[in-house]
């Protein structure tokens, strides 16, 4: 093992230009890359452009958002919607579960409308889904 | 005339021994509980505070307060019963409680990047052990570290500071519970040390405008002293923590 | 670079209280002695060659001071012989919570860079910190960490030698033993080189008990008896007052009692001195007294001679069981919780032989103290200064030491001294760094000073003043506008342009608060280049002023008021009376005397309109007195001379204060410097009403409109001074007027009831008075001509400020009369007359007359103290005195002679015999029949007196 740069939140890495772009847990302001995690500095290469990182050394906090693809369990069905826990993000599993609704038409692409929810689930069920958006309603 | 005792003898030094631009003992732990995402225990002094972190997490409770671009930082500012001399009645949900509470809410605000947790909140749990004067200094600061110790993306460090003056002329920081009872006014300012911006200034009393700004100086340098001690308690803290899994989850 | 201690500290208020506080220990803090190469040089006045001599020990030494050396030693640490001196931190300390006038005493010596003293402290040095073991005593501690601290410097310092003074027995014995060099320092002065006239400075706390002598006094009780005792009900707590004229007797006011619980004679006064904080043991019922009546004077010569009180007392006792008609709460003094002792001024009492030399404070009521001396010869010419060191059972007198000489006896500047020193007036040089503020000369006004300020120098403004008056702080002008229109202005000296805040002037100046005058000598306020000269608005010159500007119309309405600062030049500094004479003076009509006349006119309109609205006219005598310019000697004592112009100047003063004090409150209501006068409680009135009564007046004081109303209508045709009378009986009703900082108090009380307007302050008179310099200060900045600062704007500041001046103002004002009073025995000194005056109050054996052309108030006895006179006829109902047919009521006009007794020269006093009206066996005939002389006019009489004085005295 290299090394390990630690970085800490605020702490300026380097010139955000052509070169080097911000990447997970860091953020540019005026120029700059900032670190915003406590953790170490990782620097990823991709098309030619050098992507900084920071990596978290505990547990990462991690929100599912828009497009994720989760991993959940199913608690509650209904003619129209189940609902189900969403334990991981990704990789990322999740210290608490977040609540989501996987609604009647999202079941599956084609003949959505034939769709009947009790056929397809029960709880207790593991589902692998897609974040399609997210709202106050669940 | 002599009614305010000297804060600051003779030869410079203050009522417990130490130079006016001199902060008081700073001791801190992170990650003190295993519950909570992220945890904090500092010292400033006397002044002992226990800061806790949950989330990100779903808006619990009303949900109609959840933000679509944000998260909401929700504070709790509370001091145990036997924390001041006299016992108080309650721990929290009293005027001074509610008040603190939002000034938490305020400096972290400035710094937690909420915008990548949209329609979830964080909340932060401060409590104060012993009260020793500068409460509100030390609960952002051991908020600073608990946010830190959850992981949760920061633009930068918040620290806060108070100030004063002694003789009506010295400004002085770090002000302790003594100090505060005998001296005039207080400043306490939140700051966001490495940008120098401030993101919350509190007077006591009226300053006049000749004081304030060397006051204001002195009390942003105490900010950044204060930086110094948490940047070297959170290094120590993760090269612990990594050394110890391995520097998991690092690629 | 610090390390921290927390120690935990348990207090009793009422509960228990743990109390936990830092305590850092630091490794930065130097031992100053410029010797020394492991430290860091600090700051230090500590001199390497500074010699303390003294002949026990053959080395030069660093001195280092135990706590109780300090207290009790202050007079002989004040000499500059002792030098080189360590004072430890603990120690400080301890001093400034024992005692906070000797921890003030003491800092001055400290900043003093020729005294050679260095604070070095130990308590947060790494290596002279010591833990307080538990259980231990806080005295036991501190004298450890003394001593801790010794050892540290002989350690740290081996080539230099330290002496350790302390008078603590306990802890020589141990330093003695631990090897620090200690003595105590009494032993240490009487070895000192050219310390002799040292000795007499010591205090003698320590004075050895001769075991024959009995004990004169009945011990005090513990403190933990005291404390006891009070809590549970069985003692009281007061404040001890010494009776002025019976040495055998006191008052303690307790709180809890309605009224001051008599003590009588040696035991039951047991050692309490004027203004001790004391505690009392009640008598039963059946015991008490009512206060004697009887004059008793401590003739004592001697201390072991207590025969002769002896005597006293039982002559007091005697007299005490005489009336039990009004008896009071009578007790003793059990113990005595805190003592009151400073310096006083007073006298060696002669006919005393030895070291041992009984000296006579001026003020009556303390007792005498029985010092110390080698130079009795010299001192008994002399007033000296001396103060109580302690009070021992055993002793008749308190014992005390000299501290220092004044001058000669019966001297006028020794005098003056005196009278400054009992009324705390700062009255040294200014000092160095005070003149170094001062403006250099020649000072000219810069073209800067000409854009920042309106120039008047066009206008005529001149000034009235008494004559002889070289601070002129007030200047005026009137002229025409147009549409019937007045421009009035008043121009008030620009002092806030000289006197920079926190400069040292300043301070100085708040610390002087106003400036002094006795009847021959003024102490300035600010120094004589500024009072006198750059501030004064002479005549003739251009001086900087602070002008308030009025617009008014013919009947003296105000139509718009500006305030602005301005260069002024006075056309001409006149007397009132030169005034007068241009305003009467028909043929003059230049453009001065044309404004004084409108200047006049308004003020009569401005007046009557103030006592319409009940603004009181208020008397009382102020006399003059006339020196001899070469001798110093008084001439002449006169009422001073009023004329119609010393109101017109007052009216517009009083104007110009009531628009500045509007101005300032607008602008600041929180901290703006204003003056009060609160109404007086209505039992204040309570002799006025009364006496008004016996004359047929109602006097109504339901409110200052009311009064002054019926104090113009008690008029009597045929007793024409009699309403000054009446005034200036109301004016002692009066309380005092206070400077306020106007957000200490609610908007309702910052009414001026003698003047009756809701604001008022002071603005006028800044050279010699401070008030009025920060009311400059506050009025400049809101027209934008100055900035604040910060102390200005602290409401607590302004009022500590208030504070100050009010004190210094009310001793300014004691001093003051003080000073004419002595001066007035110095005019009347051998010297007997007959004069005018009239009764003030009739009382049971006296009657109070008042000398209008003197200003004097007098006591003319119908009997000697405590005896019924076999003359006179007393009617308590009526106030009157009367004896065959005739009848003495208040306000009478008497004859009486006139002559001073010096019999005591540190109380010389008036003594008045009654010429007229004429009572046969009491009156004594008047000077002129006994010369076949005519009387025509005062200083004809006068030395005319002089050679018959002595058959004069005879008859009386």
């Amino acid at each position: 093992m290299t090394e390990l740069r630690i970085c800490l939140p605020g702490q300026r890495l380097c010139l955000s230009d052509k070169v080097y772009t911000s990447g997970q847990g860091t953020y540019e302001r005026q120029g700059y890359i900032y670190s915003q995690l406590t953790g170490c500095l990782d620097i990823v290469e991709k098309d030619n452009v050098k992507v900084v990182e920071v990596h978290s050394s505990g547990e990462q906090t991690v929100v599912p958002g828009q497009g994720d693809i989760i991993t959940a369990q199913v608690y509650i069905i209904t003619q129209q919607y189940a609902k189900c826990n969403i334990k991981c993000v990704g990789d990322t599993v999740l210290r608490r579960p977040f609540r989501a609704v996987l609604r009647r038409e999202d079941v599956r692409a084609t003949e959505k409308d034939r769709v009947e929810i009790y056929k397809s689930f029960r709880p207790g069920d593991i589902i692998l889904a897609r974040v399609a958006e997210r709202s106050i309603t669940d | 005339m002599s009614r305010n005792r000297d804060l600051l003898s003779k030869i410079g030094l203050r009522l417990d021994g130490r130079r006016p631009d001199e902060l008081r003992r700073i001791r801190c732990k992170l990650g003190v509980f295993t519950e909570p995402d992220g945890s904090a225990y500092l010292e400033q002094g006397l002044t002992k505070v226990l800061a806790a972190v949950y989330g990100p997490h779903q808006v619990r409770g009303g949900r109609s307060k959840a933000q679509h671009d944000t998260a909401i930082i929700n504070c709790q500012f509370s001091m145990a019963v036997f924390s001041t001399t006299d016992r108080k009645k309650r721990p929290r949900g009293d005027r001074k409680s509610t008040e603190l509470s939002m000034h938490l809410q305020q400096a972290l605000e400035a710094v937690i990047k909420s915008e990548l947790y949209p329609w979830s909140q964080i909340d932060v749990y401060v409590e104060v052990l012993h009260a020793d004067g500068g409460i509100y200094t030390a609960c952002v600061n051991a908020a600073t570290l608990a946010l830190i110790d959850a992981g949760i993306p920061l633009k930068e460090y918040v620290c806060a500071c108070t100030a004063s003056l002694a003789n009506n002329d010295v400004p002085m920081i770090d002000i302790s519970h003594q100090e505060e009872i005998i001296g005039g006014p207080t400043l306490t300012v939140a700051a966001l040390p490495m940008s120098g911006k401030i993101v919350l200034m509190e007077m006591s009393q009226r300053f006049h405008m000749d004081h304030l700004e060397k006051v204001l100086n002195k009390a942003l340098q105490g900010c950044k002293d204060i930086r110094q001690i948490l940047d070297e308690a959170v290094r120590l803290h993760v090269r612990d923590i990594g050394s110890s899994t391995g520097w998991a989850n690092t690629s | 670079m610090f390390t921290t201690k927390v120690f935990i500290k348990k207090t009793r208020i009422g509960n228990f209280l743990k109390n936990v506080r830092e305590h850092y220990i630091r490794d930065d803090i130097f031992c100053g002695v410029p010797s020394c190469d492991k430290c860091t040089p600090v700051e230090s006045f500590l001199s390497s060659i500074h010699k303390n001599e003294c002949s026990s020990y053959d080395f030069n030494h660093y001195l280092i001071l135990d706590t109780n050396v300090i207290l009790d030693q202050m007079d002989v640490l004040d000499e500059d012989v002792i030098g080189n001196v360590i004072i430890l931190h603990t120690v400080l300390k301890e001093v400034k919570h024992r005692s906070l006038p000797i921890y003030k005493r003491l800092h001055s010596i400290i900043e003093n860079p020729s005294r050679h003293f260095y604070v070095f402290t130990n308590d947060h040095h790494k290596d002279t910190y010591i833990k307080q073991n538990d259980g231990e005593l806080v005295n036991d501690y501190n004298d450890r960490s003394i001593r801790k601290s010794c050892l540290w410097y002989m350690d740290h310092l081996p080539k230099e030698k330290f002496i350790f003074l302390s008078d603590d027995v306990n802890n020589r014995n141990i330093a003695l033993e631990e090897g620090i060099l200690a003595c105590s320092i009494r032993e240490y002065v009487s070895h000192l080189v050219n310390g002799a006239a040292l000795e007499d400075k010591l205090s003698r706390k320590d004075y050895h008990i001769d075991s024959n002598t009995k004990d004169v006094f009945p011990p005090h009780l513990t403190n933990v008896e005291l404390l006891n005792g009070i809590k549970e009900g069985a003692l009281y707590q007061g404040t001890f007052r010494a009776s002025r004229d019976n040495f055998l007797e006191g008052f303690v006011n307790v709180e809890s009692l309605d009224d001051p619980v008599i003590v009588q004679g040696r035991t039951g006064l047991n050692r309490a001195v004027d203004g001790d904080f004391v505690v009392v043991n009640l008598f039963n019922k059946e015991d008490w007294i009512s206060p004697s009546e009887i004059v008793l004077e401590d003739d004592g010569v001697a201390e072991e001679n207590i025969d002769e009180v002896e005597k006293k007392e039982r002559q007091l006792k005697k007299s005490a069981h005489k009336k039990k008609g009004e008896i009071k709460p009578t007790g003793r003094v059990v113990g005595i919780i805190r003592r009151k002792w400073r310096q006083y001024c007073g006298i060696l009492q002669g006919g005393m032989d030895g070291v041992y030399q009984l000296f006579i404070p001026a003020d009556k009521s303390i007792p005498k103290i029985r010092i110390e001396t080698r130079q009795a010869e010299f001192l008994r010419t002399q007033k000296l200064i001396v103060t109580i060191d302690s009070w021992p059972r055993h002793s008749r007198y308190p014992h005390g030491h000299f501290v220092r000489a004044l001058g000669k006896i019966g001297d006028q500047n020794t005098e003056n001294e005196v009278v400054l020193l009992e009324h705390d007036v700062p009255h040294s040089q200014f000092s160095e760094e005070v003149l170094s503020c001062l403006p250099k000369l020649p000072w000219i006004i810069t073209e800067e000073d000409e854009q920042k300020r309106v120039d008047l120098r066009h206008i005529d403004i001149c000034s009235v003043d008494p004559p002889g008056c070289t601070d002129i702080d007030d200047a005026l002008h009137c002229r025409p506008i147009g549409e019937g229109r007045l421009e009035v202005g008043v121009h008030i000296a620009d002092v806030s342009h000289f006197i920079r805040p926190g400069t040292a002037l300043d301070l100085e100046a708040a610390s002087r608060a106003t400036t002094v005058y006795l009847v021959n000598k003024r102490i300035d306020m600010v120094p004589d280049l500024l009072s006198s000269n750059l501030c004064s608005l002479r005549g003739g010159e251009e001086r900087f002023a602070f002008s308030c500007v009025w617009e008014m119309d013919e009947n003296a309405n105000i139509l718009n008021t500006r305030f602005h600062k301005s260069i002024i030049r006075s056309r001409s500094a006149m007397t009132y009376e030169e005034a007068q004479m241009t305003i009467d003076d028909k043929t003059k009509t230049d453009s001065i005397a044309e404004s004084l006349r409108s200047l006049n006119k308004l003020a009569k309109i401005l007046k009557k309109g103030r006592l319409e609205k009940g603004a009181l006219v208020l008397a009382s005598p102020e006399v003059k007195i006339q020196m001899d310019s070469e001798t110093m000697e008084p001439l002449d004592v006169e009422v001073k001379k009023l004329f119609e112009t010393n109101s017109m100047v007052e009216e517009f003063m009083l104007l110009a204060n009531i628009s500045v004090a509007q101005k300032i409150l607008e602008d600041f209501p929180e901290c703006a410097m204003l003056r009060r006068h609160p109404t007086p409680p209505t039992s204040n009135f309570d002799p006025l009403v009364k006496a008004g009564r016996h004359l047929g007046f109602d006097i109504k004081i339901e409110s200052g409109k009311q009064l002054a109303k019926s104090l113009d209508d008690a008029v009597k045709p045929d007793n024409p001074y009699m309403n000054t009378m009446l005034r200036i009986l109301a004016t002692r009703c009066m309380l005092q007027a206070v400077y306020f900082a106007s957000g200490s108090l609610q908007k309702d009380e910052y009414f001026h009831y003698g003047l009756a307007v809701p604001l008022y302050t002071h603005f006028t008179s800044p050279i010699r008075r401070y008030a009025d310099i920060i009311v400059h200060r506050l009025l400049a900045v809101t027209c934008g001509s100055d900035c604040t600062y910060p102390d200005l704007l602290d409401k607590q500041k302004t009022g500590n400020l208030c504070q100050n001046l009010n004190y210094r103002n009310r001793m300014a004002q004691y001093a003051g009369r003080a000073s004419v009073a002595f001066n007035t025995h110095l005019f009347f000194k051998g010297k007997l007359q007959d004069e005018d005056g009239y009764i003030l109050y009739v009382r049971k054996n006296a009657l109070q007359i008042l000398i209008p052309k003197y200003g004097l108030e007098c006591t003319l006895f119908l009997a000697h103290k405590g005896e019924t006179s076999n003359i006179f006829e007393y009617n308590e109902e009526d106030q009157t005195q009367k004896a065959g047919d005739v009848v003495l009521h208040s306000f009478d006009p008497v004859k009486v002679r006139l002559s001073l007794n010096s019999d005591n020269i540190q109380h010389e006093k008036f003594v008045l015999q009654l010429v007229s009206p004429c009572i046969s066996g009491f009156s004594v005939p008047p000077l002129s029949e006994i010369e076949k002389m005519e009387v025509v006019d005062d200083k004809k009489r006068k030395s005319a007196n002089d050679g018959h004085k002595k058959k004069n005295k005879k008859r009386s």
